[in-house]
């Protein structure tokens, strides 16, 4: 049996007046993907921005109930959020590489945390980072060149190798591949699997095969709501709920 | 940590009240050293009365007032044509090569000093004023030519932003109906530009009416009622430079009354631009 | 009668064309009038000796340190003020009645005429704080007036940053303050100094605020509370007085080319940040 790492309790979040989680509740696991889908405007979003409490930038949010991480609230005023941000990374659906160069970028938030004040550190965990991103054999010779001049999907893998750079626990990923070419989504989705052991990815998708191949564990999400959560061949087999059938069958989202 | 961070929101806070601060220092300064005489002398008295004689206790402002408001109109009357103009061709018909070097060309020269604007009206502009048309050649038509050009970037810059933001499309339409470019410019790319541009106008007229250096060079500061467009005028601004340098007591209260009635005047035309500005 | 269109058309953009040529050619003509006339009196001596008899002889030097301290100061206080205003009114807070009320306070004070400035710097610093006519006085009168000019442009250069950069920085647990120093400022950078850049040239040319704050003595400004004139002040007393046609030309040039200077170094700074992010 896995070990819960993340334990969100009767989760509602509001922006403004309008719901946008009503009611949440799951468990996550470590060492898992649990592969999270649902239509537009479902709330798979903001349920990551949440969790690492990206959510407090819009000013009209407000959440309620409770989210325990390794058994700790993060919801609660006294969590420390830049900490829990550091634990808990993030890698948005469009690549935004800062506009430095690729050692930069991978380097910029672990020296801001004083924790590696070696070069020698920081270079081996740039170079392990674009290891396990499988960035490294393609960039490893103009690692001071800018970041920009990357394509779409090495960029991408360079912003899921600075997320792994700050060593965190859990790795959120919005929709990682939507703006991807299928040979750029295929990488990422193998570096994911590679990765899941010695993290707890929880993955946004629209893109209903892609969770198919990549979770262990599928929730899907409707109108706010939690409607189905499950072992992902199960969910996909057999679905318990008529809206989760049409949806994974294509006939709507 | 959580209070370092709330630490710098309070002090840029404090940073960021500086300009209406300062706004609200210099409010609270002119009023309170200008309005004991407004008061003592009466608001009518001060306003409309036309006798100008600080030593003697005189203090009336009309005369200013006026050459100030003929001035600015003068310039308005130079001025909008040539930059209004100049931003329909800029923006509708120089071809765009065109347009990048002389915009920049002529948003620079909003840069050239005030004072070196007034010079050049007293050596070239001056004789040619008393050589052709008589009079003392510094006059309420000089300041105004001055000013005038000197309004011509503000407006012409802030013009050719409000032409340009009218979308593409819709010249194309017209043109596309069978409209000539200057039909199109007139029913459709004015009409819809009117707000900036008519921003623009008042924010020209605001730097006329606010202008000192320039004005008091050429415009002759003779303290009359000006009758015509030769004669030799004083503004607000030209009154309160002149005689700020020597002025005491009661004589230097009044300098700062008169920069109270400017500056309300104004707070008056910014406030109108901002609205109008604001309104789309 | 109406006139055929393809006629009025013709007609009114030869029009036209004619004002923006007289325009054009206005403002060219005043540039090189005052260049071909003052290039030809600058020297050495011109440039780098005190004023002799009040400004019929002599250099400008006096003038060149004056209307650099002047401008100094002015940039020392205005840009930490201006910068720290953009910075709050982009990062810090949501549109509303506070920043309305700051962006209106920034617009009128750029509305104010010079010579208001002149009469509160000289009733505040001058007179109130017991400043006297000094570098001090005439600096922190510049300061506040092209303080909208810096707060104007540093906000242009922040909003234009990719807001995806925050995000970013916050998801990876860098501060807000970490984020705005190390990110978002650096890539402002460009566009705010173009600003600060546009403000010396105003500085520079400034005539009214300086001439009752700052005072017209002859001598080389050395401590703060010294009085000095600047270049444009010495020009407005030498062209108003009939000093010195030659020198009045010849400080004229040196004001405008440094100007020019200044905004041409201001506008491709601007090219080169907006080419970068649009």
């Amino acid at each position: 049996m896995l070990a819960v790492k993340i334990h969100v309790r009767d989760l509602t979040f509001h922006y403004g007046s309008q719901c946008a989680i009503q009611g949440l509740n799951l468990d996550i696991y470590q060492g898992e993907i649990l592969g999270l889908m649902g239509p537009a405007k479902s709330g798979k979003t903001t349920f990551l921005r949440v969790l690492n409490r990206m959510c407090d930038l819009v000013p009209t949010a407000r959440v309620a109930g409770s989210v325990l991480l390794d058994g700790a609230e993060i919801l609660g005023p006294e969590c420390d959020v830049d900490g829990l941000r550091r634990r808990v990374g993030m890698v948005f659906a469009k690549p935004v590489p800062l506009p430095r160069s690729i050692y930069e970028n991978l380097a910029f938030a672990p020296r801001l945390q004083k924790k590696h004040q070696h070069r020698h550190e920081l270079d081996e965990l740039v170079e392990n980072s674009l290891k396990a991103a499988q960035l490294w054999e393609e960039v490893k010779d103009r690692l001071r060149d800018s970041a920009l001049k990357l394509s779409g999907g090495q960029q991408q893998r360079l912003c899921l190798a600075r997320t792994l750079a700050m060593q965190p626990e859990v790795i959120l990923l919005d929709e990682p591949t939507s703006g991807l070419d299928p040979i750029s989504t295929a990488r990422i989705e193998e570096t994911l699997t590679e990765l899941k052991k010695d993290f707890t990815i929880i993955l946004v998708s629209n893109n209903t095969k892609q969770i198919a191949r990549c979770s262990d564990k599928v929730a899907f999400m409707l109108m706010s709501r939690l409607v189905e959560y499950g072992v992902t061949p199960e969910v996909f087999m057999v679905p318990k709920q008529k809206e989760t059938d049409d949806y994974i069958s294509g006939r709507f989202g | 940590m959580l209070t370092r961070e709330r630490l710098i929101e309070k002090v840029l806070l404090l940073l960021a009240l500086s300009a209406i601060g300062s706004l609200a220092l210099i409010t609270i300064f002119i009023f309170l050293e200008g309005l004991p005489i407004i008061l003592k002398t009466g608001v009518r008295h001060f306003i409309f009365g036309a006798h100008w004689a600080p030593t003697k206790g005189h203090f009336g402002i009309l005369a200013m007032i006026l050459s100030s408001i003929y001035v600015t109109l003068g310039a308005l009357i130079f001025g909008v044509p040539l930059a209004l103009a100049c931003a329909i061709v800029l923006a509708e018909f120089a071809p765009p090569s065109l347009t990048r070097i002389l915009k920049p060309t002529i948003e620079l020269l909003a840069g050239i000093p005030s004072v070196v604007y007034g010079f050049l009206g007293v050596v070239l502009l001056v004789p040619i004023i008393r050589g052709y048309l008589g009079g003392p050649g510094l006059s309420l038509l000089a300041a105004a030519l001055i000013l005038g050009i000197m309004i011509l970037p503000t407006v012409i810059s802030i013009s050719i932003d409000a032409m340009n933001a009218v979308p593409t499309l819709y010249r194309e339409g017209s043109i596309a109906l069978g409209a000539t470019q200057w039909q199109t410019v007139r029913k459709l790319v004015l009409p819809a530009a009117r707000s900036g541009i008519i921003t623009a106008i008042i924010l020209g007229m605001g730097r006329a009416i606010g202008e000192t250096m320039a004005v008091i060079m050429v415009a002759g500061n003779a303290l009359s009622i000006p009758t015509s467009i030769l004669d030799s005028v004083r503004t607000l601004t030209a009154n309160i430079a002149l005689e700020l340098g020597y002025a005491s007591g009661a004589h230097r209260e009044a300098l700062f009354a008169t920069g109270i009635v400017l500056f309300i005047i104004i707070m008056i035309l910014n406030t109108a631009a901002t609205l109008i500005a604001g309104r789309k | 009668m109406r006139l055929d269109p393809l006629l009025t058309e013709r007609l009114v953009k030869s029009l036209l064309w004619c004002f923006t040529g007289l325009t054009i050619f206005v403002l060219i003509f005043i540039i090189t009038f005052i260049s071909v006339k003052g290039l030809p009196q600058l020297s050495w001596t011109f440039l780098f000796h005190d004023i002799e008899d009040m400004g019929r002889t002599g250099g400008i030097f006096p003038t060149l340190v004056s209307t650099l301290y002047l401008t100094l100061i002015a940039l020392l206080v205005a840009s930490p003020l201006g910068v720290g205003s953009a910075i709050y009114l982009t990062e810090y807070t949501l549109e509303g009645w506070v920043t309305r009320l700051i962006r209106f306070g920034a617009e009128c004070l750029a509305g104010v005429p010079s010579i208001i400035l002149g009469l509160f710097g000289f009733v505040l610093f001058v007179i109130k704080l017991n400043f006297g006519w000094s570098m001090l006085s005439g600096g922190l009168s510049l300061a506040i007036m092209i303080l909208p000019t810096i707060i104007r442009t540093s906000e242009e250069a922040l909003k234009a940053v990719p807001k995806e950069y925050q995000d970013v920085c916050f998801s990876l647990g860098i501060s807000k303050w970490q984020t705005i120093t190390r990110v978002v400022l650096p890539c402002a950078l460009p566009g705010i100094m173009t600003g600060i850049v546009l403000s010396i040239g105003r500085s520079i040319g400034e005539t009214a605020v300086v001439l009752f704050t700052a005072g017209a003595s002859l001598r080389t400004p050395t401590t703060l509370f010294d009085s000095g004139r600047s270049m444009a002040v010495h020009f407005y007393i030498l062209a108003r007085e009939g000093l010195s046609m030659p020198n009045a030309y010849g400080t004229a040039a040196i004001l405008i080319i440094s100007i020019l200077l200044i905004n041409i170094t201001a506008y491709t700074l601007m090219q080169r940040f907006l080419q970068k992010y649009r």
